[in-house]
């Protein structure tokens, strides 16, 4: 674990900086350093932000039509040969089309793919077709892997480097389109199987990873007004995940909530909750995320709300379990306005 | 093109006669029936011809270095073949002709079907259909960094049923990828019993011209057809598929039109006859 109060940026009340084309301009230039880079796309070059690299290495991107099941086979056969491949799709389709493919080709033949899943759980707006709220659990549950959860620019930035470095398959879940930005790069380096200590607090830990983390912040700045105070701890590595980190921010805490942009079964929370329970630690415990359901096609704000991941909710949420309310998640009302309309969700994530 | 030198060494078994060399592998296959008590002999016995002209003839592989850069590229789709890829890499030196006792039995490196971690194998080819894909990459870092090794994907014709096989069907002629051959045993028979009385695969022939293949057909169970094949491949901008029909269980009578063909048990009266059928030399 990492402490690293200095890094943070945003203080949970400010206005969140965003940042575009993010990736677009990092795998760019992870190709420009390294020329055994090759990008392995499904019909959605552009979609996934790399057209950039596309345009600049036009004999190294390969656009290999609707069909992922066929990508992570070549993916598999270019690492092999002794490319490096980025394979990109949104994380629902990279994993439930082709998780098969995925198990065989990838991780049990430890082939040095990266996997690019968008569109992570809320941050979808395609409905729950189109929607990751399984993949973190499929991706964890598979030997070799390695799965990390991205939740701002400077993150993503630094995550392709990480994983082209890091030997052996990557999965790296991420938004598309503006990114949050959280992190000082001059004082944050993400590094595989670590977690960082990004609030201090004394009462309630909260422990996130990927888009949830800004949620996190602004949710503790509500919980400050109640005289809760919290300490966050945020892990882009759920796997392999810092067991040290947890334990540590356990004994600093007084209870324990995991936020997962993700179903609540097999994600993060999960994953925390299987470090909790192996090492004997016994403290109030409770998993924040989406509450094995399905979405629908609608956007960020609105999804939030349905699955009472808004900051707002989330404080009522952690308050409710730190008065003892079992199932406190149930408690938010989640019936949310119908958000006017955005000019259609596949022009959206562009603005 | 590319400049390279292949330093994958002729093999052992140049000047043998590869008729010989066919007789050999199929016993190297009872007998590995013989120690599991079982195995996948039917698949042997019909790939027998095609492996040996490839291991024994065409291939260039190194028996010294199984990762050396330069060697074509043989990439098992259906795994449950390894029987005969391991009696040819017995033959090669290739592994322990003794570790063939071990075929299939508890830890040993020999599994009943092969995979990345069979010594050898360049894929595991235990879920069906995945092995173009696979040879697609290959061949398109062939392509990309002006190699001259090819890829060949030996595949059973009951895949074509997968999926897959067809996104990367598409995806291979797509690129123009002469690099790479496939080679489908057309033995007409999977776990159920016959192919085209579960879900029929034809025509194969057409269906591979369609999607834009070279296409040869041949009896896979004569080795100058098969030879003929493996040396005539077009360098045109396509990829090629071999269709080679082949008998399961070729050569041994009580084999032949047994709908359970799939895995067989190999008791020693069955050894014992099937020995005496294939005509020792």
């Amino acid at each position: 674990m990492k402490k690293v109060f200095d890094a943070v940026v945003y203080n949970g009340g400010s206005e969140i900086i965003e940042k575009k084309k993010v990736y677009t301009e990092a795998i760019k230039s992870l190709g420009e350093k390294y020329h055994d880079v090759v990008c392995l796309t499904a019909d959605m070059t552009y979609l996934l932000e790399v057209d950039a690299f596309r345009d600049k290495f036009p004999e190294r991107a390969f656009d290999l039509g609707v069909a992922e099941q066929n990508m992570i086979g070549v993916a598999s056969g270019m690492a092999q040969a002794g490319e490096v491949p980025f394979a990109h799709t949104f994380g629902c389709f990279i994993t439930r089309r082709a998780m098969d493919q995925i198990v065989n080709a990838i991780a049990y033949a430890k082939k040095n793919v990266k996997m690019v899943g968008m569109m992570p759980g809320i941050a979808s707006d395609g409905g729950p077709s189109h929607m990751a709220i399984d993949d973190i659990s499929m991706m964890r549950s598979t030997p070799n892997m390695t799965v990390i959860d991205l939740g701002d620019s400077t993150e993503t930035e630094q995550a392709v480097e990480a994983a082209y470095l890091h030997e052996g398959p990557v999965y790296l879940r991420m938004r598309r389109g503006k990114q949050h930005y959280l992190f000082d790069s001059s004082k944050y380096q993400l590094e595989i199987g670590e977690s960082y200590w990004i609030q201090e607090g004394s009462d309630l830990c909260i422990v996130s990873s990927g888009i949830m983390t800004s949620r996190a912040l602004e949710a503790a700045s509500l919980l400050e007004k109640q005289g809760i105070s919290t300490n966050i701890l945020h892990v882009p590595s759920i796997k392999p995940i810092d067991s040290e980190g947890i334990m540590e921010m356990a004994s600093r805490s007084k209870a324990l909530i995991t936020l997962d942009n993700h179903n609540v079964i097999g994600g993060l929370g999960s994953a925390v909750g299987e470090v909790l329970l192996e090492n004997q630690i016994s403290l109030p415990f409770y998993k924040i995320g989406i509450q094995d359901k399905f979405g629908k096609a609608a956007n960020e704000p609105y999804l939030a709300q349905l699955f009472g991941l808004e900051p707002s909710q989330i404080a009522q949420t952690a308050i409710a379990f730190l008065e003892g309310k079992s199932n406190p998640q149930a408690e938010i009302v989640m019936e949310p306005q119908i958000v006017t309309q955005g000019g259609g969700w596949e022009e959206a994530w562009k603005n | 093109m590319s400049t390279e030198k292949t330093s994958t060494t002729k093999n052992s078994l140049e000047s043998v006669p590869l008729e010989d060399l066919v007789i050999a592998l199929k016993k190297s296959v009872f007998e590995m029936g013989r120690a599991a008590g079982g195995g996948y002999i039917g698949q042997g016995l019909c790939s027998a011809e095609m492996i040996a002209a490839l291991f024994f003839r065409k291939l260039r592989l190194d028996p010294e270095n199984f990762n050396n850069p330069v060697r074509d590229r043989f990439l098992l789709s259906t795994g449950h073949y390894a029987i005969s890829i391991y009696a040819a890499m017995a033959q090669l030196g290739m592994i322990d002709k003794q570790l063939l006792d071990y075929y299939s039995a508890d830890g040993s490196p020999l599994e009943m079907i092969g995979s990345e971690t069979t010594p050898g194998l360049e894929i595991g080819g235990g879920s069906l259909g995945q092995g173009l894909s696979r040879g697609i990459g290959h061949a398109l870092s062939a392509k990309l960094r002006n190699h001259s090794w090819k890829t060949y994907v030996y595949m059973s014709d009951g895949e074509m049923q997968e999926g897959q096989v067809w996104e990367a069907a598409m995806v291979a002629s797509h690129h123009g990828l002469d690099n790479l051959i496939l080679i489908i045993d057309n033995n007409g028979m999977q776990v159920e019993g016959k192919i085209n009385q579960i879900t029929s695969i034809d025509p194969i022939v057409d269906k591979w011209k369609i999607f834009g293949w070279n296409v040869k057909e041949i009896n896979g169970n004569n080795l100058s057809e098969v030879m003929n094949a493996l040396e005539t491949i077009p360098e045109n901008n396509k990829p090629t598929v071999i269709i080679s029909n082949t008998i399961m269980g070729n050569g041994i009578s009580f084999l032949h039109d047994r709908e359970d063909a799939h895995y067989v048990k190999w008791s020693e009266e069955n050894h014992v006859k099937a020995i005496s059928e294939l005509g020792g030399r």
